[in-house]
């Protein structure tokens, strides 16, 4: 569907500048950039309540559960080159090459206390430093825009690419606490207090090797010209992307704990989703642009 | 402020009606409406290691200073909806023109934050592992707002800078609780020894707490620019971005809160030595981005 899509927009470009009169112009565009998505490990809660406090059994049945809204935004800067022309005294096609700077930065630092699942059910503090870094590397664009030589409106197909990276780390220690005078002997339960470790944290990095992805994004673009020459425009699309993967530089072996404050399950993974749905890229420009 | 921008906002759109001769509008907008914030608990770790690795107590228990727990991140939501909005313009020069608006917005922002995990609260002179749930739905609903516009261009293309005034309300639902953990009897033997923490339960009756689910009205201004062109001699189209920064929400309980590890939970940097009923949900100053893309019809 992408390289479809690539290969319509190279070729109508190709058609557009042999076949039809074509302008050409150069740009600066100003992207707001907004990434959103739903983060959760566990189960999330069905209603507006809090309902698993129990004893014993239910309570290792909700041992670790987190689910947020991730959102970040970022203003970043493009460079433009594209080619127009007027199919229709009213009808414009243009195509567009716009080369990006910047970057959105995700940060989801955690450290608490969870019930690794073990046989026993032991308690484990685990610890996260994870920044995920998204690059918007470029965009080819395709707008169909309608109106006069003034101003122009109209849909827009971006195929968008982007370099995300991970970087940080996690790591999980099992715990013990100090028992009481009574030690073994005490007729009822104990206190959980004065928490220790139990034996070194386990750690591991993420591997930071970058990937790049793509994804489609369609929205509505316009144009409307300032002098004969400079014009300004401004558009709006959405895309879904595909979850991001993190990796840990080596594989997790025999330890349960950090196996499930990684991924929230007990199967042995050293790739987990960031996301648990697929993100949604927005963004908003704002550019100016020169036309030869 | 904002309340002397809402007026001059007023104001202006009257004087523009009665002094100058002038267009009137009316539209519909989609707009994108953003809201951005960081939330945390804790202090945050710095660079891109785990700074706390060393097996200690000290570094377990948070230095028996705090709830022994972070959380740090970004947080958010997004979502358009439907915007009516009328509006009044004069040109002041042949190529400056200003556009006064009023808008009403439709629809809501949810954002959603869930976690049930176990910390250490310093309650007392000990530090007791605590089962803390939070289940809080935060509701930002844009409601209505005013628009001013400076407009540089010709007649059919012009682009400026725009101040939007927007109302809006805040709305918290949900619940947060917590219990004081036990270890029960086991097979661990030896007074005064460290024994594995397993199978812990619930110690007493859980503290449970019921958010305020109020609204709170707030006004916010955002920054930004507009542009918008003429399809036919009646039809225009505009579009626009502001960014906001808005003040902290506060968060908070719909009875007194007198739970110190309950309170671990509603609090961003709660020591956990005195109770608290309410706290602010945001670490910083949270943004609002608003796009939007519309249709007017000029009489």
């Amino acid at each position: 569907m992408k390289h479809t899509l690539l290969k319509i927009a190279a070729l109508s470009a190709v058609l557009s500048s042999s076949t039809f009169a074509i302008n050409y112009g150069l740009g600066v565009e100003a992207l707001n950039t907004t990434y959103t998505a739903d983060v959760s490990r566990g189960t999330a809660y069905t209603n507006n309540e809090v309902t698993d406090f129990a004893a014993d059994a239910s309570l290792a049945a909700d041992r670790y559960r987190l689910n947020y809204d991730a959102y970040k935004t970022s203003v970043i800067l493009g460079l433009k080159a594209f080619a127009s022309t007027s199919l229709y005294s009213q009808l414009f096609v243009e195509g567009d090459l716009v080369v990006k700077t910047g970057t959105i930065e995700v940060s989801d630092q955690r450290q608490f206390f969870f019930m690794s699942d073990i046989t026993t059910d032991q308690m484990s503090r685990g610890t996260s430093n994870i920044t995920m870094s998204i690059k918007p590397s470029y965009s080819f664009g395709v707008k169909a825009l309608y109106g006069t030589d003034s101003f122009k409106i109209g849909p827009e197909l971006a195929l968008q690419g982007n370099n995300v990276k991970f970087k940080g780390a996690i790591g999980s220690v099992l715990t013990e606490f100090n028992q009481d005078a009574n030690g073994n002997n005490s007729a009822v339960n104990q206190d959980i207090d004065d928490v220790v470790a139990d034996g070194a944290e386990t750690q591991k990095s993420l591997k930071t090797a970058s990937k790049t992805t793509s994804s489609v994004a369609y929205g509505v673009a316009a144009t409307g010209k300032l002098t004969k020459n400079i014009s300004v425009n401004a558009g709006y699309t959405t895309t879904k992307a595909k979850k991001h993967t993190m990796t840990l530089e080596s594989a997790i072996s025999s330890d349960e704990d950090l196996q499930y404050w990684w991924t929230g399950s007990t199967t042995a993974a050293d790739s987990t989703d960031f996301e648990s749905k697929k993100p949604t890229f927005e963004t908003f420009y704002l550019g100016v642009n020169y036309e030869m | 402020m904002k309340r002397t921008l809402l007026h001059l906002a007023a104001i202006s759109t009257v004087l523009s009606a009665s002094t100058f001769a002038m267009n009137y509008g009316i539209g519909v907008d989609a707009t994108s409406f953003n809201f951005g914030a960081l939330r945390g608990k804790g202090s945050a770790m710095t660079g891109d290691t785990l700074a706390d690795a060393a097996a200690d107590n000290a570094d377990l228990d948070g230095g028996g200073t705090g709830p022994g727990m972070v959380s740090l991140f970004n947080t958010g939501k997004s979502k358009t909806m439907a915007t009516v909005k009328a509006f009044t313009s004069y040109n002041m020069t042949k190529q400056l023109s200003l556009e006064a608006g009023v808008f009403l917005s439709t629809g809501k922002v949810e954002l959603v934050e869930q976690f049930s995990n176990f910390n250490v609260g310093e309650i007392g002179t000990t530090d007791t592992l605590n089962h803390t749930q939070s289940n809080v739905t935060m509701t930002v609903k844009p409601t209505y707002g005013f628009t001013l516009k400076g407009l540089f261009g010709t007649d059919a293309f012009k682009i400026g800078p725009e101040v939007r005034i927007q109302n809006k309300e805040v709305s918290f639902k949900g619940e947060m609780g917590a219990a004081v953990t036990q270890h029960e009897v086991g097979a661990n033997s030896g007074a005064n020894t460290d024994v594995n923490i397993t199978g812990p339960i619930s110690k007493a009756a859980t503290t449970v707490g019921a958010l305020d689910t109020k609204k709170s009205d707030s006004t916010d201004i955002g920054i930004g620019l507009s542009m918008s062109g003429k399809l036919t001699s009646n039809i225009i189209a505009s579009a626009g971005f502001t960014r906001a920064t808005t003040n902290k929400n506060t968060i908070k309980f719909a009875s007194a809160n007198t739970s110190e590890i309950l309170t671990t939970v509603l609090a961003n940097d709660n020591k956990g030595t005195t109770a608290l009923s309410e706290a602010k949900f945001e670490k910083n100053d949270p943004n609002i981005d608003t796009y939007y893309f519309g249709l007017s019809y000029v009489m």
